[in-house]
């Protein structure tokens, strides 16, 4: 029996997919990793069938990528390293098993996206604590596994949130449940007790934080639990536009300090630009060009509560402090309404996804830095930037805080045409020089992809033997998405 | 089992003659643990071969080489409090890192601070006030290390607004126990201490659980903690002497405790108080423990108990909040809060602590951590602590419920202190997203029926979790309670082995009261 | 009373590691947290008040038995009583009794410190811990025109301790104390030569046979003088007369008061007027046995029983001294009464003062010790800018101004006395 039986046999002949174009779409992504092709796009229904195709490909030492988003894709985490690989395509795996609205909290299967899951939470009078407007198709779970920033700094107390538990079927084989969720008791038996599976951490060990960032070569998270926000019952949100960054962060610091902003974020002008342009290039020209350099964006909220008196206290407090750093809080700027931009930003992306409406594709240089070390990360960016030829003015950038505050995500989108060879080339180089010397000026790739990889590693030799013997406990046969981070 | 003469002399040549005995005595000292007593009969424990004070990492990571060529255990100490220190194997040194003891860095923007294994909490704790900032401190209390990796757990009487120590950690600097050094995250790659997670998978993940691995996987050198706004001055200023103290404080921070009719009000109390963020502290002080936080001697505590039992125990549930705040305003609003949620579950305030004076230091005591000590052992009583695992809330209650039913029994034999069944202490994390709790007791270890009475209570507790899904106690340690608790919570236990089996081939660091390597 | 008495509290350390460290409630910053001197210089655990409770239980046990090693960490240590009042704040025990007691038993079983041994000869040859000839012991107060008690009736005898006695740099001190009190119209007079060690010290290093000698010789000779108050400036022979003789139950039927205490007294009676401007910035130096270890005596004889069958009480109830009481105020009231002076105050102060580093027998077994201790305590003054420290104890001032000295700072120390004479 050949691979794709042994295949169907687990997960049913519809669920193995080996249409060439499929695959082909799958053997490449929008970065600059080298294409692979995959043998099958196999598409498991439930933790069973994940955990056979698991273990079948310890025995026949079938390299797995595991994906639960759909296409496009950006960082070439997804696209496989070697040939002949199976694509664990999770995204029928779609339920939603439990919504807690008590403790705040939603359990989710791979499949599920923002979209999908803001739905259901807001029956409840939840939100998800939301990555800045994510693809439609972006998998919740895929998102938090993939540390990615969310735009609510002051419900990030810790790198892994709103990641809470998962089930996992590790690259042994081995199911295993994260957390609070590894026990005693089933899952139901656990809410029978009050139990929400909100603690990721076991007794010994915090497994889930291996799973985070691990870009599938750890095992297949199954489901997972996410950490949800009460939606507000009054919002009052603000821009300040700048032209320097100093006064901007000082703001931010007391807005997180003192838990006044729920969302809270900067964007420079080429990117809200891009949000926001409808028409191109006009519109987004005109955008780009009469917004401020900078522009944080944050939301003052109100509940249960006397939501109107606490708005209003914390709006004084924060005008005050506003004036203290020399900065203007706004409700309209330059006839961008702060109202209609949290609207859009507590919602995924509308299609075409924004990052690809102005050339068609992006490409995102990311890392995290204290504030202080931002303005050179920019400095840099921009000279590469010159120096490869791509118009600084269009470069995207934004700056979020995470974790309450003690850094920031800073990016830098760089839009470019696909299909333009010469674009593509330039852009590669600008890639492969900028990470050094943003890392000599203060940037940590602490979520490294596509070519950056080697530069990430090559400079904590200790982490690297360290990651390499954890992989070596939770996939020996290194099935799980090998060659990629350092394995 | 003496250290070989060729080891002891490696062992000085590193730290220096001044650094290192194995003077009986000292060894002794070292060996001593309260709880020890309880369990064995006898305080002190086994004796480490040799005692040794590193000064830096390199000392550590130098002592650790040599450990694993002399095929020597090791196992490293800050502050050194309760019998988890104690080593379970013949032929360990003891690392005492009380000469690493600086505070590196307070970087007030970035709301992180740097820390050595020795720095106490209030040590830190009041020179981040000074720039209005505070730490969370474990409950029990700020006598013991900052170091977001040496309490057990980690939670203290301001976890609702300030987290608990797993989920404070950012940068760590780790000598793994075959003596490379590991510095997590944006450390590793030298970008500075703000990170502790990547580049990849984090390996905050195997460093500890929501338990830290007592000594057993290496040594901790350095840790960056997050830390949090202060809403009081820079210092408190304290007036009277020890220990009766009268804290300054403004009057934009008070406290209230309130005694709620039924577990399910307390449960909903909780939750309120948590998502409306009003509180600095949501602490579920048991009236056992605010008497003897509130009295110079434990007769006065005695007597203290016996005259707001009727208001509390016999009541109900109770907790402490304290509410903080920088304004008027915001003060205002947090109280308005806090009376509509009581008004709303049916709490009542002690009128005890609505007295001015007993309210300020009652909120100094908590917020800096200073009466752990007092609250249990004053009294001459050994203190145990059942449950603990962290989850939702409502799932702490249940915990507490379940001790609180279970411990009647005890009581009402005699075996356990009556202390009205109701000595849980535990909190809310993060403003409501979860809670711990621990059912706290108190036995006599000179009366061997109590002792039974702790053991009979402990086992039918873990029995009780294990049956209703109740998580694995914090008190599990070493591979006998692991392997009790492993098998039906996912093999917990395996995976950890697996840890420490590939991380510390040699088995140089003496892991006893965390896990073995051995199946 | 003896160690094995103290068992209880051996067992019942809880090795908190308060003993180290200045109450937490007042610790203010990094600095200035810790409060032992012997924990803080060596750094084993075993040299804290904990650590030597978890030893001496180990002996009692018959786990250890005594080295060179082990009597010398039972002396190095000042026996300040820091830890004891640290303990305290959370605790019902007696740690300062089992460091004593531990001594003793030393002391009891021929484990000597050769520096002490020559002390304690020097004192039962000459009557002080100084080594002098008990024949200069007046030599101090020559040309004061003051009573003799042993031939005049006086109201107020003035002690001047074996340290003023017999270092003569410090002499300007004790006789400014005398000044002063003649200056008010004291009956005032002293013993001279004949004038005996108050066997406080010799007691701290374990010799209790000494303090029982020395109290009943000098509940003889105040007898005999007749004399309704005791002064004395040394803040030792003040906690020897008003606190150790109470405990070894010799309590002294005059009034005990330290100098401060009484030129307070005068000063609240308008018999001393500090007049003149004394343009400073001082900080106060808490003397052990004056502060924290001066507050009076509190006999409790009784056991300890089970309440509700579980935990212990005392029976009947015993009032613990945790160094609330101490001797704080008065020499901070006489300071502040001076025109011009200004007091700052250090971190560790009153119940929680850092010792001087010359207690317990340390200055004369372990000088370096005590040169470190104090040198600790320098430190912390001169971070309150202060320009001058002023205390009330010839040992503290003593140890502080070779500490000074070898610093080279200009760090200026007085005796509160020498502060108020150039007021007056």
């Amino acid at each position: 029996m050949g691979k794709k039986e042994e295949l169907t046999e687990i997960v049913g002949s519809q669920q193995v997919i080996v249409d060439t174009h499929r695959l082909e779409k799958l053997s490449r992504d929008e970065s600059f990793v080298c294409p692979a092709r995959p043998a099958f796009i196999v598409k498991p229904h439930n933790i069973d069938e994940v955990q056979q195709i698991v273990k079948w490909a310890n025995e026949t030492l079938t390299p797995l990528v595991p994906i639960s988003s759909g296409v496009p894709h950006f960082r070439g985490d997804s696209v496989p390293s070697v040939d002949g690989a199976v694509i664990t395509d999770l995204s029928d795996m779609k339920k939603i098993l439990r919504v807690d609205r008590k403790n705040r909290v939603a359990m989710i299967e791979p499949g599920v996206t923002f979209d999908e899951l803001c739905g259901e939470l807001e029956k409840e009078g939840l939100r998800p604590n939301m990555p800045l407007l994510p693809r439609r198709r972006k998998s919740v779970v895929g998102s938090v596994l993939e540390r990615e920033p969310v735009i609510m700094p002051k419900y990030h107390w810790d790198i892994i949130d709103p990641l809470a538990c998962t089930e996992v079927i590790f690259g042994s084989g081995d199911l295993y449940r994260t957390g609070a969720a590894s026990g005693p008791g089933t899952i139901e038996e656990q809410w029978k007790s009050g139990e929400a599976q909100k603690s990721h951490a076991e007794p010994l060990a915090d497994w889930c934080r291996i799973l985070q960032g691990a870009q599938g070569t750890m095992g297949i998270v199954t489901w997972a639990t996410i950490r949800c926000e009460l939606i507000p019952d009054l919002e009052e949100p603000f821009i300040v536009g700048s032209s320097s960054l100093p006064g901007l962060f000082e703001l931010i610091h007391w807005l997180v300090r003192l838990r006044l902003a729920d969302e809270c974020l900067v964007l420079n002008n080429a990117h809200l630009a891009h949000i926001l342009a409808k028409q191109w290039p006009d519109e987004y020209e005109r955008l780009r060009d009469s917004l401020p350099p900078w522009m944080l964006f944050f939301c003052i909220s109100g509940y249960e509560y006397y939501p109107e008196e606490k708005v209003s206290y914390q709006i004084e407090k924060m005008m005050d402090i506003a004036r203290r750093a020399g900065v203007k809080p706004v409700k309209e700027l330059d006839k961008v309404t702060a109202q209609k931009l949290l609207k859009i930003i507590q919602k995924p992306s509308e299609e075409p996804y924004w990052k690809t409406r102005a050339k068609g594709s992006c490409y995102d240089i990311f890392s995290l830095a204290t504030y202080d070390r931002i303005p050179e990360l920019i400095k840099v960016m921009n000279n590469t930037a010159e120096e490869n030829g791509y118009p600084v003015a269009d470069m995207g950038i934004y700056l979020q805080p995470v974790v309450q505050g003690t850094s920031y995500h800073c990016e830098f989108n760089l839009f470019f045409n696909p299909a333009n060879p010469e674009e593509v080339n330039k852009l590669k180089n600008l890639s492969h020089q900028a990470i050094k010397p943003l890392m000599n000026n203060g940037a940590f790739f602490s979520r490294p992809y596509d070519t950056w990889v080697d530069t990430v590693y090559e400079i904590d030799a200790e982490t690297t033997a360290s990651l390499r013997k954890i992989k070596g406990i939770l996939d020996p046969n290194n099935i799980m998405n090998p060659g990629k981070l350092c394995f | 089992m003496a250290l070989s003469r060729d080891a002891y002399q490696a062992l000085e040549d590193i730290v220096g003659a001044d650094n290192i005995t194995e003077e009986p005595a000292i060894l002794d000292a070292y060996a001593f643990q309260w709880g020890l007593k309880a369990f064995t009969g006898n305080p002190f424990g086994i004796r480490y071969e040799a005692v040794l004070l590193p000064g830096s990492t390199e000392e550590v990571q130098a002592i650790v080489k040599a450990c694993n060529k002399h095929k020597i255990k090791f196992k490293a100490l800050s502050t050194g409090w309760g019998p988890m220190n104690t080593t379970g194997s013949e032929g360990t040194i003891q690392l005492d890192l009380r000469r690493m003891n600086r505070i590196l860095e307070i970087n007030e923007k970035a709301m992180y601070a740097v820390v050595e294994s020795y720095v106490i909490s209030a040590q830190l704790q009041a020179e981040l006030m000074k720039r209005g900032l505070t730490c969370n401190i474990i409950s029990a209390g700020s006598n013991t290390s900052a170091l977001p990796l040496a309490g057990l757990m980690g939670c203290g009487p301001t976890s609702v607004s300030t987290s608990y120590s797993n989920r404070n950690i950012l940068g760590v600097e780790w000598v793994l126990p075959t003596g490379e050094i590991l510095r997590l995250g944006s450390l590793g790659s030298g970008a500075g201490w703000f990170c502790g997670d990547g580049p990849g998978p984090s390996l905050r993940g195997i460093m500890r659980g929501y338990k830290v691995p007592l000594g057993g996987l290496g040594v901790f050198t350095k840790a960056a903690t997050k830390v949090y706004h202060w809403p009081g001055p820079e210092v408190v200023q304290v007036e009277g002497a020890s220990p009766g103290y009268t804290p300054e404080l403004p009057d934009t921070i008070t406290a209230h405790y309130i005694t709620f009719p039924s577990w399910d009000k307390f449960t909903e109390a909780g939750y309120k108080i948590g998502e409306s963020e009003i509180a600095m502290a949501c602490d579920k002080l048991p009236p056992w423990m605010l008497s003897l936080n509130l009295t110079e001697d434990g007769r006065e505590g005695v007597q203290l108990f016996s005259k707001i039992r009727s208001q509390t125990v016999d009541k109900g549930i109770s907790v402490l909040v304290v509410v903080g705040a920088d304004s008027q305003r915001e003060f205002d609003y947090k109280e308005k809060v806090l009376k509509r949620i009581t008004s709303e579950t049916g709490g009542e305030f002690l009128p005890l602590v609505e007295e001015p004076a007993t309210r300020k230091k009652l909120i100094w005591h908590r917020v800096r951590a200073t009466t752990g000590a007092r609250e249990t052992f004053r009294l001459m009583l050994d203190q145990g602590a059942s449950f603990g695992a962290a989850d939702s809330w409502e799932f702490a209650v249940s915990e507490a419920k379940e001790g609180a039913k279970l411990k009647k029994k005890y009581i009402e034999k005699g075996l356990i202190m009556d202390d009205g069944a109701d000595n849980a202490w535990g909190t809310v994390y993060e403003h409501g997203h979860m809670g711990h709790m621990d059912e706290l007791f108190l036995t006599d270890p000179t009366n061997p029926a109590s002792r039974q009475g702790m053991f009979g209570f402990m086992q039918e507790t873990w029995q009780v979790s294990l049956e209703k899904s109740l998580g694995c106690h914090q008190g599990v340690m070493g591979d006998m309670g692991h392997d009790l608790f492993g098998p039906r919570t996912s093999n917990y236990h395996l995976w950890a082995r697996k840890i420490k089996k590939t991380f510390d081939p040699n088995g140089a660091s003496e892991s006893s009261r965390y896990i073995t390597a051995e199946e | 009373m003896t160690l094995e008495d103290c068992r209880e509290d051996l067992e019942w350390c809880s090795r908190c590691s308060m003993c180290k460290f200045i109450p937490m409630e007042v610790i203010s910053g990094y600095d200035f947290a810790t409060v032992c001197p012997s924990i803080a210089k060596y750094n084993f655990h075993s040299y804290s008040a904990g650590g030597k409770l978890n030893m001496a239980l180990a002996m009692l046990d018959g786990r250890i038995d005594y080295t060179d090693k082990l009597v010398e960490m039972i002396y190095q240590c000042q026996i300040c009583g820091a830890c004891d009042v640290s303990c305290k704040y959370n605790r019902d025990m007696e740690p300062l009794e089992a460091l004593y007691e531990f001594r003793m038993k030393c002391v009891g079983d021929g484990q000597l410190v050769p520096a002490h041994m020559i002390v304690i000869d020097g004192l039962k040859r000459e009557d002080n811990m100084m080594g002098g000839s008990k024949s200069q012991r007046g030599d101090w107060a020559k040309g004061l025109d003051v009573k003799d008690i042993t031939a005049e009736k006086v109201e107020v005898y003035f002690h001047a301790g074996c340290r003023y006695c017999f270092d003569k740099e410090l002499w300007p001190a004790a006789r400014g104390a005398v000044g002063l009190l003649l200056k008010a119209g004291v009956d005032v007079g002293i013993m001279g030569k004949e004038e005996a060690c108050c066997g406080g010290r010799s007691y701290e290093i374990g010799y209790q046979g000494e303090l029982t000698k020395y109290a009943e010789h000098n509940m003889e000779m105040l007898k005999v003088a007749g004399v309704k108050i005791l002064v004395t400036s040394c803040a030792d022979c003040y906690y020897a007369f008003k606190v150790l003789y109470h405990k070894i139950g010799k309590k002294l039927d005059v009034e005990v008061l330290h100098i401060t205490e009484y030129l307070e007294r005068l000063l609240k009676e308008g018999k001393l007027k500090p007049a003149k401007k004394v343009p400073m910035v001082v900080t106060y130096h808490d003397p052990c046995h004056l502060g924290r270890m001066g507050e009076p005596w509190i006999p409790w004889e009784g056991v300890r029983t089970k309440g509700s069958g579980q935990f212990v009480l005392h029976e009947p109830p015993k009032e613990f001294r945790r160094g609330t009481h101490g001797i704080y105020e008065p020499p901070r009231n006489i300071l502040k009464s001076i025109p011009g002076l200004r007091l700052v105050e250090m971190v560790r102060i009153r119940e929680r003062a850092w010792c001087c580093g010359a207690g317990g027998g340390v200055i004369d077994a372990f000088p370096d010790f005590a040169l470190w201790t104090a040198l600790e305590r320098v430190n912390e003054a001169k971070s309150t800018g202060a320009e001058a420290i002023v205390t009330a104890c010839p040992w503290c001032k003593r140890s502080l101004s070779d500490a000074i000295e070898e610093s080279g700072d200009g760090l200026r120390i007085y005796d509160v006395v020498e502060i108020l004479e150039q007021a007056i």
